[in-house]
């Protein structure tokens, strides 16, 4: 048996169904083997889109998505997705192929150093060079891939490895030690220091991010919730790890939080942050977020504590296993609270701001929360949301309300333009019944506009709703804030119709004269199962507000204009 | 403050490098190192004099144990930092 059959057997067994990629020279035998399985493998149109789909895959499916790619520019095509799923902590295995084994170190043709160069942003990578060992090393990178703090792997396999003969012994394989490893544990005395601080805590706010979802945690942190009368609110990752519609949760924090999450934040005196790395733009100068309160962080990577803001009590651990901990002590030592006037002035302030967006109306333009907000209204509760990175992910996330766990997909931690329309193929293969919509932007979409031939090669339909500025939208609002308006190549000037290039590729297209023509025809394409583009003209002069200028603590938002909070914030002292 | 890391890992030099691009990570320069092979070659044993934060170290000293390259950490402060 070629080790390249025994690798695919073995593949099967760990529970692989779908293999994103591209072949070529170098991963030949591998693809010739899938023949003889079952797995599907659906052939991309450029390896970064294997990468990014086989995120979207991981994060439904809660296990890894596989991409692979020839060696040389195949492999490094997928560079970007792998970092992208290193800085979001996402399940992949990339299995590329490599020069064979004589070749190696010689420059060959297509002879590339993959295992060098994504190094300092992957779980593990290896060259196997021993075909006996392949089987094993897979085991070993899909476990690993998934076992604690998730994150990416990858496999470089050298041509005459998998050619190679092996054993006809096939059993399905174990990782090795150190490939699996169980979570780490907190000690019972801070389980009680932390139930003595949310005793204590007259404000205190709980900040899921997203290691709530890869834990599945939600229920645990509504319960904390509930039983503290406490609100939630989430990072742009932990973004549906709570449903959004449920009366404690607050929406994200941040740069670009909702106005009452940041006030949350702001307002604490105890903040129980779960499954989050507190990056800067989630939580602002970590010096602003440690000063007046008191810090509760639950990781299952203890190097996140104190790497950006110091905890007054650490807890390690998955964050299920903490959460029913502490709050099975909690309801032991405390009764439940009250709804507190804290929580109602936010939900106030957060009916009012939503209330002044979407009463603006110049009877002319669309505008991108309304856009989003219509959608967030219309669409089914299981409809699983990816978007593309700029000012449109943000309006996604300030106004798509999550229902569900792990329904929202984004590129957080890298920011990867182009991320949205593959991770939405990805979460399709992954849920084929459910609907998935794309919230892209136009600069975005046009990096990865290429996925759609597969949407409708694998009959995999996504909806994509592109935001339609003629710009770099986030960088011009940058430019427009931080440089004078002094705009500098961020706006398009070409012609390019997205409505004709989706229907190029066979996907069905329209440009939304109106919001009830947008609803309708993306309500059409859901019933009857059709991938559609809808392409959306919005102002290029639209900017995100609120806004925490980079740098400054989460109290200097800039809101909206005409929006005045400053009566409402400060009757808040009185709580 | 001066740091005394270390480290069991395996033996290939790919665990070397991610070593030492972990150290570049945390932002720590690099006094002193001394790598050898233990377990009869299986794998090897590293330590290493880094000048830095400590909590740099403590995070390096964690971070290390995410990625199976690494099976042990030790981490110990050499010399208070300066006034
Ligand atoms: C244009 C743009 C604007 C942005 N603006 C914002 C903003 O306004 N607000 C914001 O929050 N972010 C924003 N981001 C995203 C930001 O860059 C970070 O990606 C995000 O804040 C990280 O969130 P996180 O810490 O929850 O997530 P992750 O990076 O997903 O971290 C997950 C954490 O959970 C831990 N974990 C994993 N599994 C478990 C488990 N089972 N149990 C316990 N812990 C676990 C991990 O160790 C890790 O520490 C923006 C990004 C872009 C591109
Ligand atoms: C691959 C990549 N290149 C550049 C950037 C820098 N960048 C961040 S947002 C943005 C503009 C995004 O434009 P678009 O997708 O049209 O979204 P908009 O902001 O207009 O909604 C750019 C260029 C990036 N994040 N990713």
């Amino acid at each position: 048996m070629r080790s390249a059959d025994h690798l695919v057997k073995q593949m099967r067994a760990s529970g692989v169904e779908v293999i994103f990629g591209i072949p070529g020279g170098a991963n030949m035998p591998f693809y010739d083997a899938i023949i003889n399985s079952d797995i599907t493998s659906i052939l991309v149109r450029h390896e970064q889109e294997a990468a990014h789909a086989a995120e979207g895959y991981a994060k439904i499916k809660g296990r890894p998505g596989i991409c692979s790619g020839t060696s040389g520019p195949g492999a490094t095509n997928l560079i970007t997705g792998l970092v992208d799923a290193a800085m979001d902590s996402v399940p992949v295995v990339a299995i590329t192929g490599q020069v064979v084994r004589a070749f190696m170190g010689t420059d060959a043709f297509q002879e590339a150093d993959i295992v060098g160069m994504v190094l300092p942003h992957i779980k593990y990578a290896v060259t196997v060079k021993d075909s006996r060992r392949l089987s094993q090393e897979f085991v070993n990178a899909y476990s690993i891939a998934v076992c604690n703090r998730p994150g990416p792997t990858l496999l470089d396999i050298p041509r005459d490895v998998q050619q190679e003969e092996v054993e006809d012994d096939f059993k399905p394989l174990s990782p090795e030690p150190y490939f699996y490893s169980t979570p780490p544990e907190p000690p019972l005395d801070a389980i009680m220091e932390s139930v003595k601080l949310m005793v204590e805590a007259e404000k205190p706010v709980i900040l899921c991010g997203g290691g709530v979802i890869y834990s599945g945690a939600s229920a645990e942190v509504l319960e904390l919730a509930e039983h503290l009368a406490c609100p939630i609110v989430t990072t742009t990752m932990g973004k549906s790890s709570v449903p959004e519609n449920h009366p404690l949760v607050f929406g994200v924090v941040g740069m670009h939080g909702r106005v009452e999450a940041d006030l949350a934040v702001t307002e604490s005196d105890l903040i129980i942050c779960v499954g989050s790395r507190l990056s800067d733009r989630a939580v602002g100068p970590a010096k602003e977020f440690e000063r007046n309160r008191k810090i509760i962080h639950i990781d299952i990577d203890p190097s996140e504590f104190g790497k950006n803001a110091k905890p007054t009590i650490a807890l390690p651990g998955d964050a299920r296993r903490v959460l029913r901990e502490l709050v099975e002590y909690l309801k032991h030592v405390a009764a439940k609270r009250p709804e507190s006037p804290f929580v109602q002035r936010l939900r106030e302030i957060g009916a009012a701001y939503e209330e002044y967006m979407l009463s603006m109306d110049d009877g002319k333009t669309l505008h991108s929360w309304k856009v989003v907000d219509l959608l967030s209204r219309g669409l089914p509760p299981e409809t699983i949301v990816t978007t593309g990175v700029g000012q449109h992910q943000m309006w996604a996330q300030l106004f798509w309300k999550s229902r569900m766990a792990g329904t929202w997909i984004t590129s957080g931690g890298l920011g990867t333009m182009g991320f949205g329309l593959p991770a939405a193929l990805g979460a399709k293969a992954a849920a084929p019944d459910r609907p998935v919509v794309d919230l892209d932007g136009d600069g975005s979409f046009i990096m990865t506009c290429q996925t759609l031939a597969c949407v409708v090669d694998y009959n995999l339909p996504v909806i994509t709703v592109i935001f339609d500025n003629r710009a770099l939208g986030m960088v011009r609002q940058w430019q427009d804030m931080f440089y004078n308006k002094r705009y500098k190549d961020v706006d398009y000037t070409d012609r390019t119709d997205l409505v004709k290039l989706s229907e190029s590729f066979g996907v069905e297209a329209i440009r939304a004269e109106s919001y009830d023509e947008l609803l309708k025809a993306v309500k059409r394409a859901l019933r009857n199962n059709q991938a559609l583009t809808v392409d959306v003209p919005v102002d290029r002069g639209e900017l995100v507000f609120p806004m925490v200028p980079p740098g400054r603590w989460l109290t200097d938002v800039k809101l909206p204009p005409g929006f005045e909070i400053g009566a409402r914030v400060l009757s808040m002292e009185r709580f | 403050m001066r740091l005394l890391l270390y480290v069991e890992l395996m033996n290939s030099l790919d665990a070397v490098a991610k070593l030492m691009l972990t150290v570049k990570q945390g932002g720590l320069s690099l006094e002193n190192i001394s790598i050898n092979s233990m377990d009869g070659g299986q794998r090897l044993s590293a330590t290493l004099t880094l000048v830095g934060r400590e909590e740099k170290g403590e995070w390096l000293a964690r971070k290390l144990l995410n990625f199976p390259y690494f099976h042990k950490t030790r981490l110990l402060k050499l010399s208070e930092p300066e006034a």
